[in-house]
């Protein structure tokens, strides 16, 4: 659901989606999203990203801890990256860190 | 030929919340100026950098100041610059990540007032960005 400052997260699942700004004032409510996934016992995380429409390097830290928080490296699907998404992770060449489907 | 520059000042508390704001203006800017899509993008990841950087070190009371200017070089293209500070934070480096991207999108980017009788006091960084869309026009000119 989205808030006011236009970012919205929803957990279903092993599923978090996102929409919006993915930045500093946003990321640590990913964070948190992903904490909780772990506590639960998750060792695949799904971030749906179709309809994010910017990240920044504290939105990709934080996509960066989904993958190594906890006791071992998991698996961080991006499913349907946004251009905004895709353009960061190329710039930052950390494509390869994640395993992405779909998407533009 | 290069032409007048037109800036924009923004001043806004240093806090997080306010960071999009600062790249709705950039982009704002830059699209008048000619900014095609893949410049905006760049822009926004540069200005978000920046404007993160700074608002990371600030104190509750400090205020964030954006100056965003377009304008053209010598060659006629598209030159959009941002200066971001914060008066009274403490300057310090940039992470390797922020500055990864900001050498990636950017043509030129220093810590410290871009003029000499810029801010003085405080953390100022910025950067300067040659639009990609003016480019094709400075070539199609040249080619003429």
């Amino acid at each position: 659901m989205a808030t006011e400052d236009g970012f919205g997260l929803q957990v279903d699942g092993e599923t978090i989606s996102l929409s919006g700004d993915l930045d500093a004032h946003t990321a640590p409510r990913l964070d948190a999203a992903v904490t909780e996934l772990i506590r639960t016992g998750a060792d695949r995380i799904v971030l749906r990203m179709a309809d994010v429409e910017f990240v920044d390097s504290s939105g990709l830290r934080s996509m960066i801890r989904a993958r190594n928080e906890g006791d071992a490296p998991r698996t961080v699907v991006i499913e349907d990256p946004s251009p905004a998404t895709v353009r960061l992770l190329e710039l930052t060449g950390m494509t390869d860190q994640f395993s992405v489907t779909g998407g533009t | 030929m290069r032409t007048a520059d037109e800036t924009v000042r923004l001043e806004v508390p240093a806090r997080t919340e306010h960071l999009r704001l600062v790249r709705l203006v950039v982009a704002g800017m830059a699209s008048s100026h000619g900014a095609d899509v893949d410049d905006l993008e760049d822009l926004r990841i540069a200005t978000g950098e920046l404007c993160a950087h700074l608002v990371d070190r600030a104190a509750p009371e400090d205020r964030l100041v954006a100056d965003v200017t377009a304008g053209s070089d010598d060659g006629g293209a598209a030159v959009v610059t941002v200066e971001v500070s914060v008066p009274g934070a403490a300057d310090a480096p940039l992470d390797e990540l922020a500055a990864m991207l900001l050498d990636t999108t950017t043509d030129r980017c220093a810590a410290g007032p871009r003029t000499p009788d810029g801010a003085a006091a405080g953390a100022t960084l910025w950067f300067e960005r040659r639009l990609r869309a003016s480019d094709g026009a400075v070539d199609a000119s040249a080619d003429a």
